[in-house]
């Protein structure tokens, strides 16, 4: 300014400005002789503007500070500094800025067209008019978690979860996101009000009790130029509030209603901001497992009524009607593009998002239930212009196309999930048209099923219902794999797999998935008899670790950590039993894509990324972090996906080595054991040999002996018939000698007979 | 007494018994004092661990491994038999062939796992959901017992939390009973620790080759 002053009013340049009476115009300089505009400001890219210190030889200046660029990193910022001829006039173009800087606009038309209005500050009285300006209300209840602090509770489609006699805590922020309304700025709020139920009358409704510096205080809200924040404390066991400190029967219905009292600049009423919501109450130990902890957000639509002061210094706003959206579901809000821009601003996601780190904090022990975990089926509109290429690419080509695998890694979008999953399995009608005739038929699982059944992503809506629509199918589908595989039969875990896939698409296609993930996917090796494919996948996974993960490796096996402990769940289940489930459909996705990879992909991406906590705990420690940690882990959708980028960035190159490794291992065992069982027998058969030999040599002794008495025998007989026969020689030697004799005789006698 | 006068022991105590009989809730119970109607599927085992100070000079730590109760598991599971000190043997009440099931279950334990002094290992039986059908309690159980030397039996209900803990005291009492023995011919008061560290050692190699 000093240096202005300097120089001689013939150098500068002779101009008349022009200053609105709202923030939404522009300060404009002419031209002082020929009346042209030289240039134009909008009062809300002005940063700064200052004055000359009165009574200083700068006193007669001004200037202001201007920005345009449309980032803040490629913005120009310029200075411009005035000269006054008449240094009083200062004071004057400094109160018309401020005024600028402060007050509403009076138009809703467009900066350009109010230009013309805004060449001074004295127009005509215009008719007054009536105006829109939205505001949108977030709502968020807080509960005493036992540690001092508050945190939000659950909340999904009936409502607030809220717990009894635990103490609570309302947040609310509230902001304009009408862009072309009025600019309308929060000044304070009065307080807030609850009552149970819903169109509750006025008086009905109970003031929240506020900190000890009063309702009309800022001191527990946060005010700033676009979004207003009021908590207020809310103790639930106080008579007012009984039927909200009472558990909600099974089917009641219960509504609680939530009020805020602002007053606005520019609106002399206060205005009131209603909410009502449905809310179920439950018992105080009651745990519940959703991720998102989501807040209500309720727009309201004020229909104001612009009414001008006579002497035109002052402009405000009557409300003439207030109209509420119901609530809003955020998801549907990405896709209006006028609002896009205000789900991404700090001040609500600060709000809204919850660090999963203090969850785990506040869960303890407790593992997360199978079945956890909202999935919103909300999608940038750039991601799913990209699947539409895709998919029509695919349904003409009937090939993969190559955006596909990109894609796919990312995740698939929620929405398309069930189509896409079927396209990446192959649907088979022979199959689905085969479902209709096998769950007719009987399976001797019906049994486990039936137990098993309850117990299935017992965190999820559609499943939590006995006799429900959601256990129903599953029932169905996994008795109809059973008849379907009569070998594997139903083998406790597929129900898991069947119950993700029934999140996604009927039960006919369900099913066939179902088996093209098992046939197809090789699944189906794992769970055979005998697990013989699941140890193959352990003991690869086993060396994978080995390779890849050097200290945790040593680690485990330091501590008897063996893969079998914690991955055989994973890999039998495809990650379904334990994680939360936008996590587990994505590994659905990849693993459609890729196949059994994928198992091994994800298993190390997981130790990776735990492997420090895990390098610090011992046997018990370890599969207790396995069983209870390590899910909750990936509780937070930005992990999931974390976890899976890095999971497809993992090469498993030696898969087919290992194979062969485990084969030859198995073998080399096999053949130790067919050695060893050869030596056995050899003995065994030589020792019969030998026995035999023994045998047969009693045997000779005995023949000999046999032999011996038998020769003796002969011999004697031998004997005592040589005995007889010599006694028959005697014998005939005698009678030969008597017949002799006897002859001798008979000649005498014949010779006497003749003589005669 | 100064803890740093305790002796530590550590015993592997089993769970077993067909699927949903209330292996998990029971193991629920004793080690976390908590009962929730949605229970659980275990896939492979699952294990918990619970301290209990059992006398001024003994602290035990016990390791309860939850074997998953679907048969097609036994494959899977045996290896986590090894280097047990005890067991409990669950049925369920109100399902009549879930106890014809334990002398299956029994038979497969004493296949697989024997004290290292050749003793059998002391098992009891929980009757549970004794809240639904205390009533039902199979008429041949004690005889049962009797014939396969079984410690004892009770009836349980993890939701009522009836009998849990003095089972497993008396369980444990028994483990303590074949420790002290053990100790006698060994005269070695850390040998129970020692093993169980070496036996685990190989186990790795096991795992992989079955």
């Amino acid at each position: 300014m000093a240096f202005l002053n300097e120089q001689t009013t013939d150098q500068g340049i002779k101009v008349s400005v022009s200053v609105p009476c709202s923030s939404q115009g522009l300060v404009v300089l002419y031209d002082s002789l020929t009346h042209s505009v030289i240039a134009r400001y909008e009062i809300h890219r002005i940063l700064f503007y200052a004055r000359g210190v009165m009574d200083s030889k700068e006193a007669s200046c001004f200037a202001f500070t201007w920005s345009h660029g449309d980032t803040q990193e490629s913005a120009i910022f310029q200075c411009h500094v005035f000269r006054c001829d008449i240094s009083e006039a200062v004071s004057r173009v400094s109160a018309c800025f401020a005024k600028a800087f402060q007050r509403v606009p009076r138009s809703m038309s467009s900066s350009v067209a109010s230009t013309a209005e805004m060449t001074s500050s004295i127009t005509t009285v215009s008719e007054s008019r009536h105006l829109m300006s939205v505001f949108e209300v977030n709502l968020e209840i807080k509960e005493d978690d036992g540690k001092g602090t508050f945190s939000t509770v659950a909340k999904d489609r009936s409502g607030f979860k809220l717990r009894v006699n635990l103490e609570k805590q309302l947040c609310l922020s509230i902001r304009q996101v009408s862009d072309n309304g009025p600019q309308l700025s929060i000044e304070r709020y009065f307080g807030v009000l609850v009552a149970a139920g819903r169109h509750v009358r006025h008086s009905d409704m109970q003031l929240l009790e506020m900190d000890k510096t009063g309702p009309n205080y800022n001191c527990n809200s946060l005010i700033d130029r676009n979004c207003t924040m009021i908590s207020a404390t809310w103790d639930p066991t106080e008579s007012a509030f009984e039927s909200l400190n009472t558990e909600t029967p099974k089917d009641v219905r219960q509504y609680m209603t939530v009020a805020v009292d602002l007053v606005i600049r520019g609106i002399q009423e206060p205005v009131r901001f209603q909410i009502e919501t449905p809310v179920r109450i439950y018992g105080q130990a009651e745990r519940f497992w959703y991720f998102q902890k989501r807040s209500l957000i309720q727009q309201f639509f004020l229909n104001l009524k612009e009414i001008v002061n006579l002497d035109l210094t002052d402009v405000y706003y009557e409300v003439l009607s207030m109209e509420t959206s119901g609530e809003l579901d955020r998801n549907r809000l990405n896709l209006t593009l006028n609002l896009s821009s205000l789900i991404q601003s700090p001040s609500i996601t600060s709000i809204d998002t919850i660090t999963p780190k203090d969850e785990n904090a506040s869960d303890g022990d407790e593992p997360l239930l199978s079945g956890t975990g909202l999935v919103s089926k909300d999608c940038a509109e750039d991601v799913l212009e990209n699947w539409a290429d895709v998919l029509q690419k695919w349904k003409t080509t009937h090939q993969r196309p190559k955006q596909l695998n990109s894609l796919v890694k990312l995740g698939i979008p929620e929405a398309l999930r069930g189509e896409v999953w079927q396209r990446l399995a192959g649907s088979d009608e022979v199959l689905l048209e085969k479902y209709r005739l096998l769950i007719t038929q009987e399976s001797a699982c019906e049994n486990v099923i039936q137990r098993d059944i309850a117990r299935t992503f017992p965190a999820h809506d559609f499943f939590k219902e006995a006799g429900g629509l959601g256990q129903d199918s599953l029932y169905r589908v996994s008795k109809a794999y059973a008849v379907y595989d009569s070998e594997v039969g139903y083998c406790q875990g597929l129900s898991f797999l069947a119950a993700t896939l029934l999140l996604h698409m009927p039960e006919e296609q369900a099913f066939g998935v179902l088996v093209k993930l098992m046939y197809q996917y090789g699944l189906r090796d794992l769970y055979k008899d005998g697990f013989d494919n699941l140890y193959l996948r352990l003991y690869q996974l086993n060396k994978l670790m080995e390779e890849q993960l050097g200290p945790l490796y040593q680690h485990f096996n330091a501590h008897s950590i063996e893969t079998h402990m914690f991955a055989s769940q994973w890999f039998l289940t495809l990650f379904t039993a334990r994680f939360p489930l936008y996590f587990v459909f994505h590994i659905i996705d990849v693993f459609l894509l890729q196949g059994i990879e994928t198992l091994f992909q994800v298993a190390l991406a997981l130790l990776t990324m735990c492997m420090k906590d895990l390098l610090s705990l011992d046997f018990e420690g370890i599969l207790k972090y396995f069983r209870v940690s390590l899910p909750k882990k990936c509780r937070s959708e930005e992990t999931a996906k974390q976890i899976m980028k890095k999971a497809c960035a993992i090469k498993v190159k030696k898969l087919k080595k290992y194979e062969a490794d485990f084969a030859a291992l198995n073998e080399a065992a096999d053949n130790e054991e067919s050695n060893a069982s050869e030596v056995v027998q050899l003995q065994m058969t030589i020792q019969r040999y030998e026995e035999e030999k023994r045998l047969m040599l009693d045997e000779i002794v005995q023949l000999k002996e046999i032999l011996k008495r038998e020769v003796s025998a002969a011999e004697s007989e031998r004997k005592s018939s040589q005995n007889v026969i010599n006694e028959y020689k005697v014998v005939r030697q005698r009678l030969d000698s008597q017949l002799n004799a006897a002859n001798v005789k008979l000649d005498l006698i014949k010779m006497i007979v003749f003589r005669r | 007494m100064c803890d740093l006068f305790k002796r530590e022991l550590l015993f592997k105590v089993l769970v077993i018994g067909d699927f949903g009989v209330g292996k998990t809730s029971i193991i629920k119970r004793y080690a976390e004092g908590t009962f929730s109607t949605k229970y659980k599927i275990t896939i492979g085992a699952d294990f918990a661990l619970k301290q209990i100070d059992w006398d001024s000079e003994t602290r035990i730590n016990i390791q309860l491994w939850d074997i998953a109760g679907h048969e097609r598991f036994g494959y899977l599971t045996s290896v986590y038999y090894r280097y047990a000190v005890a067991a409990a043997i669950v049925f369920d009440l109100t399902r009549p062939d879930t106890f014809v099931a334990v002398s299956k279950w029994l038979n497969d334990l004493r296949d697989k796992v024997s004290l290292p002094h050749g003793k059998p290992l002391p098992v009891i039986i929980l009757a549970n959901k004794g809240d639904v059908a205390a009533n039902k309690v199979p008429v041949q159980i004690e005889e049962f017992c009797k014939k396969n030397q079984i410690v004892s039996w009770y009836i349980t209900s993890a939701k009522e939390n009836r009998n849990i803990d003095s089972a497993m005291n008396r369980l444990i009492l028994e483990a303590l009973e074949n420790q002290r023995n053990n100790n006698l011919y060994n005269s070695d008061s850390l040998m129970l620790a020692e093993e169980a560290n070496s036996g685990t050692h190989n186990s790795s190699r096991l795992c992989c080759s079955r």
